[in-house]
């Protein structure tokens, strides 16, 4: 090629490669014209030129096969609806985005073709638990641009309603994608599911059995029982922990049945003895006197436990005998206790929380009740939690129980929190609020909401704002854009940290209202 | 016309004033909206309350802000309502400060109008001789000056230069000031960057010094080039041609003129925005270049009848710059922009890349300095293999091409052809604009 030898002449110089310039076959006959006395650089120069143009103007086009075309199902929005769809995605809200991905698919539409890069680009982990909804969005333009960049292959997986469809997504990819595969399998065949599970159980690593054991929850059974029990025993501490949890379910199998002989081993509740004056006095008039709750556990851990999934060593800063209390207490759902000492939910929490061994007692209670979803003990459990300390534990406990709470109960919840001036014993964080709000709870919600808006010049809460951030997707739209945010731009110390939010609130609300105009359902 | 938020945005003299422009683009944060048949106005508080008013004849807007941009945030903010609702601004009385404005515009354009009209002075014609004569000497000798230097770019080789400071093509680019050769002397300035910038620079300034030297070459034979190619080589390098003279004795053109793409440039002082046309009777294309000075606006297209945005149609006569192969014009006479309507006149163009390589080749013959091309294609699908963009014709041809972002022009295609204006330039198209489902939507030029 003459070109590329003319390239090289110049990069090199002509004072080092001084001959004539290699000119294409049709050119040397024009470059024939120039003066003989001409200097090697100058012919150069104008050969260059020559070589530019020529090139121009002789362009010969390569030739290549494309891909079949994307045959899209759904109707795409229209461009104004795709503009807004553009600004919720730069505005990067989670919620607002989910909102409105729900929105263009309730509306029978697929996501905009020009915005599709763009939701690829957010990447597997941000649609974990929404693949479906994704799937029907990206219509065929979604998978057909996947297959064609590496980094979006992960749209391609995953997304099938059939096992054999799904397969890939099983045993390959991000954990929580494979947790969610699996357990959409577990639903639709429970027992092919969990063989296939403890056939490969084994090969996997501690983190990824602990997380997989997980899928088992879903329509767990009588017939599960054996692999559950066996994973008592496995080598990962976080595996026997989920088993654990499992067996809670399982109220009749073997480990259950000795979970309970252990516990109630240890653990006695006992009528009081004696008293004094005024505790028998009052009992004499009809009042009842408080049953004590006795708690003897081991200098030693018996083997057995350590069998049944019990951890004996404790982490650095715990007692072991309140790390296994807690764990004895974990073991058995905590209505058993009820019924075995015939008391009310609330008398229960009373009596462990009196108890010295409140906090393992409650860490006990709060660990079974949130994996059980039982209600009525989280709601009491939470403040109980609260007020005993605020360690970590607690507070990761506390945020179990409060996940395990249907939304109607967490968002009565979180207005109760907005009510006691952002406490209440609880840590409430803006992922608290449900992602949808009902429009009459909501209006309660929403007046607390106005209520602490209203205050926050006094309370200046960093938590509240991020609450008041995610209320403004979760809400519905007309009580969203009903909340009066003041214009607090003149008060120095709260300049920075408020008027921010608050200008990303009125922006969610505006994307909202625009998205309700042109993706009408 | 009715207004478009992209249209609005067109306006923005820089992307800045165009997020803060959405911004304010809130009913909320203006009181007193309104409108009449002549004007939009609307009151916005900022650290005064400001009043923002907009001529809906030419779109032109003023605030009382102390903003030096033009148009300011507050204006597009209004215009941004307009484009997103307009019945958000009722129908009203125009207030005092919105007529008193609108009767000192139309005073001055009276003024204009009777400037334009009286004689013109008499000129001195021997010493407006002895200026060209003198002019032509300084721009010989820095022609000379410049072609030395480039010959002894490549007597050393171009591979040292990316080691060299851009200041080397800076300073030779003033030196071309000073002889008052600008064109060249911007054409030389932009070559400061490309030394080691990416993997093909060394062809690329090859090919570009190439260019320069036989444009040197062809100025000393000045008076043996056909007129229109003169005129061409002597555009190259700096000399005008006036306003006046390409009105008056260009070649004209009426036609439908579809406003293909926008594209803006920057040489650090001024930018300029390069509008390509296309006739939809004639088939011929037309650029069209608008200036801003200090972030001043480029205007609002008053002398057009409106704003000139991709996507709208102008009925208009061009009068072109004389040239070999004319493709600069201005607007000599207007009459209305309209949205370009895909159902009354489909998305024009060549239809493969082997007829516009020919009617390349035939246009490089007539005028061989010509560095960029432009073109519509009705039916192409972008492709990306190995990373890099193609084109690829209804014959199966494909071209390399360049876009902003490539995987998004995919995206919109899904495999199937949309339509383009491109223009090509170093063995490449550079995207301008495409056209899915009957918008053509700009896809470069946008102000960062």
């Amino acid at each position: 090629m003459k070109a590329h030898a003319l390239l090289e002449q110049a990069l090199i110089g002509t004072a080092k490669e001084g001959a004539e310039p290699p000119l294409a076959p049709g050119l040397r006959e024009i470059a024939a014209a120039l003066p003989a006395s001409l200097d090697s650089s100058r012919k150069l120069l104008l050969g260059a030129g020559l070589d530019a143009i020529y090139s121009m103007a002789g362009y010969a086009p390569q030739r290549l096969e494309l891909p079949s075309p994307a045959e899209d199902l759904r109707p795409a929005p229209s461009r104004r609806a795709e503009t807004v769809l553009g600004e919720i995605l730069a505005l990067g809200q989670k919620g607002l985005l989910f909102a409105a991905l729900e929105r263009v698919d309730q509306a029978g539409m697929r996501w905009p073709a020009g915005l599709l890069p763009a939701l690829l680009d957010l990447g597997r982990k941000s649609f974990v638990g929404r693949r479906e909804l994704l799937a029907r969005v990206l219509d065929a333009r979604g998978p057909w641009l996947a297959v064609q960049k590496a980094e979006w292959n992960w749209a391609l997986t995953g997304v099938g309603e059939s096992a054999a469809e799904g397969e890939d997504a099983l045993w390959t990819g991000a954990i929580d994608e494979r947790v969610a595969a699996w357990t959409r399998w577990r639903e639709r065949e429970p027992a092919a599911a969990r063989a296939s599970l403890e056939a490969a159980f084994e090969k996997e690593k501690a983190e990824a059995r602990a997380a997989l054991l997980v899928a088992l929850r879903a329509g767990i059974g009588a017939d599960d029982g054996v692999f559950v029990e066996k994973c008592l025993r496995d080598r990962s501490q976080a595996v026997r922990e989920v088993a654990m949890e499992l067996l809670l379910h399982l109220p009749e199998s073997d480990a259950s049945r000795r979970a309970a002989e252990r516990v109630f081993a240890q653990l006695r509740l006992e009528e009081p003895s004696g008293g004094g004056l005024i505790s028998n006095l009052a009992a004499k008039l009809g009042g009842k006197r408080a049953s004590v709750l006795s708690v003897e556990l081991p200098d030693e851990a018996p083997k057995e436990w350590q069998e049944d999934g019990i951890a004996l060593k404790p982490p650095a800063g715990v007692g072991a005998k309140a790390f296994w209390l807690a764990q004895l207490v974990a073991a058995v759902p905590p209505r058993l206790f009820c019924r075995r000492w015939s008391l009310e939910p609330a008398e229960l929490v009373a009596v462990c929380a009196s108890h010295t061994w409140s906090e393992s007692l409650l860490l006990g209670l709060a660990r079974s009740a949130a994996a059980l979803a039982d209600v009525e003990l989280a709601i009491l459990l939470i403040p109980a939690l609260g007020n005993i300390c605020n360690n970590i534990a607690v507070v990761s406990h506390q945020a179990a129980l409060f996940g395990s709470l249907p939304p109607a109960e967490k968002l009565r919840q979180c207005t109760l929190w907005l009510e006691k001036g952002f406490s209440g014993g609880i840590e409430i964080r803006a992922e608290s609020l449900p992602a949808q709000i009902e429009s009459e709870a909501g209006r309660l919600f929403r007046d607390a909401l106005q209520r602490a808006v209203n205050a926050y010049p006094q309370k200046n809460d960093g938590t509240f704002l991020r609450f008041l951030l995610a209320a403004a997707t979760a809400l519905p739209l007309d009580l969203a854009a009903g909340l009066e945010l003041p214009d607090l731009s003149a008060i120095d110390r709260l300049r920075y940290a408020y008027q921010g939010p608050r200008e990303r609130y009125l922006e969610i609300v505006r994307l909202r209202q625009r998205l309700a105009q042109e993706l009408p359902l | 016309m009715s207004l478009d938020q992209q249209q609005v945005l067109a306006l923005a003299p820089d992307a800045a004033s165009a997020a803060a422009g959405k911004k304010l683009a809130r009913p909320g944060v203006f009181e007193g909206l309104g409108q009449s048949a002549q004007a939009f106005w609307g009151q916005c508080q900022g650290s005064a309350l400001y009043q923002v008013q907009v001529d809906r004849s030419d779109l032109t807007g003023k605030c009382s802000c102390p903003s030096r941009k033009f148009p300011c945030k507050h204006v597009l903010g209004l215009l941004l309502i307009v484009a997103e609702n307009a019945d958000a601004l009722p129908s009203a009385e125009t207030p005092d400060f919105v007529l008193a404005w609108l009767e000192k515009r139309q005073g001055a354009a009276e003024k204009k109008a009777q400037k334009a009209e009286a004689p013109a002075a008499e000129v001195d014609l021997v010493a407006q001789a002895k200026r060209v004569a003198l002019r032509q000497q300084r721009v010989a000798e820095g022609l000379d000056a410049l072609e030395l230097w480039m010959a002894d770019l490549l007597r050393s080789g171009l591979a040292l230069l990316s080691q060299q400071s851009p200041k080397i093509w800076r300073d030779q680019a003033a030196r071309l000031v000073d002889a008052q050769a600008p064109a060249l002397a911007g054409r030389i300035g932009r070559l400061a960057e490309l030394p080691g910038s990416g993997r093909d620079w060394a062809g690329t300034l090859l090919a570009e010094l190439g260019r320069i030297g036989l444009l040197i070459a062809a100025s000393r034979r000045l008076d043996e080039l056909p007129e229109g190619l003169r005129a061409d080589v002597r555009h190259a390098i700096g000399w005008t041609t006036s306003t006046d003279e390409v009105l008056s004795e260009g070649e004209r053109l009426s036609d439908q003129w579809l406003v293909a793409s926008r594209q803006v440039e920057d040489d650090g002082r001024v930018r300029w925005r390069r509008f390509w046309l296309h006739g939809l009777a004639s088939g011929r294309s037309a650029l069209i270049l608008q200036f801003s000075v200090a972030g001043q606006s480029f205007g609002t297209g008053k002398e057009v009848g409106g704003a000139l945005l991709p996507g709208t149609l102008v009925d208009a006569e061009l009068a072109f710059f004389p040239s070999a192969f004319p493709q600069r014009a201005l607007f000599r006479e207007s009459r209305g922009v309209r949205l370009w309507d895909a159902a009354a006149d489909p998305f024009p163009g060549t239809s493969s890349f082997r007829a516009f390589f020919d009617d390349l080749a035939t246009a490089l013959a007539a005028q061989p300095f010509i560095s960029r091309m432009p073109a519509l294609f009705p039916a192409l699908v972008p492709t990306l293999v190995d990373g890099r963009l193609f084109l690829v014709d209804t014959e199966g041809a494909a071209v390399p091409a360049h876009a902003p972002e490539p995987w998004r022009l995919v995206a919109l295609a899904g495999g199937k052809p949309l339509g383009f204006a491109l223009e090509w330039q170093d063995l490449a198209f550079q995207c301008l604009s495409c056209c899915s489902d009957s918008l053509l939507e700009p896809l470069s030029g946008e102000e960062s």
